[in-house]
């Protein structure tokens, strides 16, 4: 409700548009006609809404450049094939891809182990990762099985994605890195020092996931990377309960804030993207995504992380240029950078996550203020694990966690958060169910949309115990789940005092559009 | 023969959108030969439909270089798939959802760009983040003699005003007022009930009145 305004002309405010358009009628019109004649702010309000509708109406139409039609038959020639090659592919697509990935499966088997990259699982050949792209944006990165050589595919032709948008989160998540999996297979079995070494070696090397061909890392590179392990810090002790706002349950666990961090992997071992090839097991084996992720909230939808992790190959693919380059290539990229730095990256926030029945998920919005990052989210506790994200722009950016991931350690979990960036001008936000803590940054914020986007997702965790799952860049829209039967005033109510605008989609969907 | 597709009698400023031109064929057949490969009736099209979806495209990205990129792709997009074509809906319709997203996504990959430093607002600040795309404008100078002048001030500010709406509703008024379809069409292309329309046009309208109050006097000229 806008400031100062009486609530009978906040009850007509939303049909005067249409109301002085002339395009209201029956009963609508009736009531609105009432009102408005007997208020003068409405009727100043109409007149001013009936200049701007006029307008924007008289904005002349642009003259179209002439080149363009040219330009545009000629792309299409270019770009387009003769429809009766372009039929047939799609057909093809998936049998080949299946039948590639067997016969790569069959060869990684029998090939001696020095033929590739501990758990790199592709054949390292420079075409491998493109041609899985491909097969996975044809829907086929199951069939492919985790064995890099998905599809050899024809180049793919865009087609119109009506409800799948192309440009998603700036953040490419990582889905569960699979020896995260593995230990959450294992997470009740206390691992040794030598066992946790080994894996380290067995572990998928980052640069597996680039689109971009890569060579199988030498055996020099295997070994630094096995001493990036290696060197990591002893069991660390998180420095307290942090810099969290408390919320119901969060204060029984500050006490145990202890980082169990014997297990804590460095990012470089993780896993960089999902959505080409599965995780693998124990042995380095390819697995299917998704049965490796497990029940997920969408079980008839692809892994949110892997769905988010195609769309970055789309993107890079469809767009090629410096932007692409450091989607394509710069998960791996980073993952090494960070892996340099492992030493010392720089925290810049600790919580503790309590996880609540029933909670299936936590988002975690980063606004960076670093054009470019790799962030790091670290669970200790229990077996401890890492999360890594590069993000790239400074919007604000969602972080999916899964919290079955997370599920067989204890039921806090101390967290750190570092930036590859060492910029400290972030937010870091964790709304979730009632019982989940909130984070906040150990340092000055300053960050675009940072105080809106506060109040909403406190707001909206309070109002409905939601845990948002936010499946869109906060740049604009956030879209959530809310309980059914929320009442849309609440969620209007929850708007206004937000700064953002929220619009219910249906029972259970909402959208939050950020006002500018 | 001109058909109108539509031209909506209650609106003040009603605009046409013809499908077919004095003299020429018949639309669906043309897209039935483009449909069937024939590359020919494909260029047809596109000379058809590319002032309007350039239109579109570039009142949703605000660059013309973006806008001319969004219509090639829209294009190419539409090529691709117009086997799924099935003409339960107007070829136009079809096209303009096509660009629409395409449109769309153009413009959320300009805003992932990284924001300048200035353009940041601290948190837990109460001011409202500045309005970039407003920002630069620059209030008009009333005292400027020169119509033409003002004219073009005027466009800019209520174009940066129809851009720095949330996207369903900038689509929606481009769509509406600027290229006059009508709410069933814009619901169509949008993929959604004519109830929402309304309501987005609404809301989007009353958004663009309070964007544009320091300017309704430049308006009013």
């Amino acid at each position: 409700m806008m400031a100062g305004v009486p609530y009978e002309c906040e009850l007509v405010r939303e049909q005067l548009p249409e109301y002085a358009e002339g395009t209201l009628t029956g009963r609508e019109l009736a009531r609105v006609e009432q009102h408005v004649s007997s208020c003068e702010r409405c009727q100043g309000e109409v007149a001013d809404l009936r200049l701007v509708i006029s307008a924007v109406r008289s904005v002349p139409a642009d003259e179209v450049p002439d080149t363009l039609a040219p330009r545009i038959r000629r792309a299409v020639q270019q770009r387009a094939p003769a429809r009766g090659a372009r039929l047939l592919w799609p057909r093809l697509a998936i049998p080949v891809a299946v039948l590639t990935g067997v016969i790569a499966v069959s060869f990684a088997l029998r090939a001696p182990q020095q033929q590739f990259a501990p758990g790199a699982g592709a054949i390292p050949t420079p075409a491998a990762p493109e041609l899985a792209q491909k097969a996975a944006e044809r829907g086929v990165a199951g069939g492919a099985g985790g064995v890099g050589t998905g599809a050899a595919a024809p180049e793919a032709e865009p087609l119109p994605r009506a409800n799948i948008p192309a440009e998603r989160s700036r953040i490419a998540p990582a889905p569960m890195p699979p020896a995260l999996l593995d230990q959450a297979q294992v997470a009740a079995k206390p691992e040794l020092p030598q066992q946790q070494l080994a894996r380290a070696k067995a572990a998928p090397q980052p640069a597996e996931a680039a689109p971009a061909p890569a060579p199988p890392p030498s055996a020099d590179q295997m070994q630094v990377a096995g001493k990036v392990e290696a060197q990591q810090p002893p069991p660390q002790e998180f420095a307290g309960p942090p810099v969290h706002k408390a919320r119901s349950a969060l204060g029984q666990q500050e006490g145990g804030a202890q980082g169990g961090g014997a297990g804590m992997r460095p990012p470089s071992r993780q896993r960089a993207s999902g959505g080409l090839r599965g995780p693998r097991g124990p042995g380095g084996e390819p697995r299917s995504g998704r049965a490796a992720m497990g029940p997920g909230p969408h079980p008839s939808r692809p892994a949110y992380a892997d769905r988010r992790g195609l769309y970055a190959r789309r993107r890079g693919r469809e767009r090629p240029g410096p932007q692409a380059e450091e989607q394509a290539g710069g998960l791996a990229a980073a993952s090494e950078a960070t892996a340099e730095a492992a030493g010392a990256p720089p925290v810049f926030a600790r919580a503790t996550l309590v996880k609540g029945a029933g909670q299936s998920m936590i988002a975690l919005v980063v606004a960076s203020g670093a054009p470019t990052d790799t962030i790091t989210l670290r669970l200790a506790g229990g077996p401890a694990r890492s999360y890594e994200w590069r993000s790239a722009g400074t919007r604000p950016a969602t972080i999916p966690l899964p919290l079955d991931k997370i599920g067989a350690g204890p039921a806090s979990v101390p967290v750190e958060v570092t930036s590859s960036a060492g910029k400290r001008d972030y937010i870091l936000f964790v709304p979730a169910m009632s019982r989940l803590g909130e984070v906040a940054p150990s340092a000055p914020v300053a960050s675009y949309q940072a105080a809106p986007l506060r109040t909403v997702l406190s707001d909206l965790s309070k109002m409905t115990g939601l845990v948002i799952l936010a499946e869109e860049p906060l740049d604009g829209e956030v879209k959530g789940g809310i309980p059914r039967g929320t009442p849309a005033a609440s969620l209007r109510k929850l708007g206004e005092a937000s700064g953002f605008e929220v619009e219910a989609q249906g029972d259970l969907v909402f959208t939050l559009t950020h006002r500018r | 023969m001109r058909r109108i597709i539509r031209g909506q009698e209650t609106r003040s400023c009603p605009t046409t959108v013809h499908v077919k031109e004095a003299g020429s064929t018949d639309i669906g057949e043309v897209v039935a030969r483009a449909r069937a490969g024939d590359r020919s009736a494909f260029d047809i099209l596109v000379e058809q439909y590319t002032p309007r979806v350039y239109n579109v495209a570039l009142r949703i990205t605000g660059s013309q270089e973006e806008a001319q990129d969004c219509v090639q792709e829209a294009f190419i997009r539409a090529f691709s798939s117009l086997r799924h074509f099935r003409g339960e809906a107007a070829f136009s319709t079809w096209l303009y959802r096509v660009a629409v997203n395409v449109a769309n996504d153009a413009t959320r990959r300009l805003k992932s760009q990284p924001l300048l430093a200035s353009e940041m607002v601290p948190a837990g600040s109460d001011d409202p983040p500045p309005d970039l795309d407003m920002a630069g404008i620059g209030m008009p100078e009333i005292e400027q003699p020169d119509e033409q002048v003002a004219r073009g001030q005027r466009r800019d500010v209520i174009l940066a005003a129809i851009r720095s709406l949330p996207e369903h509703q900038r689509a929606v008024v481009v769509l509406y007022d600027l290229q006059g379809l009508s709410y069933e069409e814009v619901a169509e292309v949008m993929g959604t009930r004519v109830g929402t329309v309304k309501s987005r046009l609404n809301r989007a309208r009353l958004a663009l009145k309070e964007r544009l109050e320091p300017h309704l006097e430049l308006l009013r000229s």
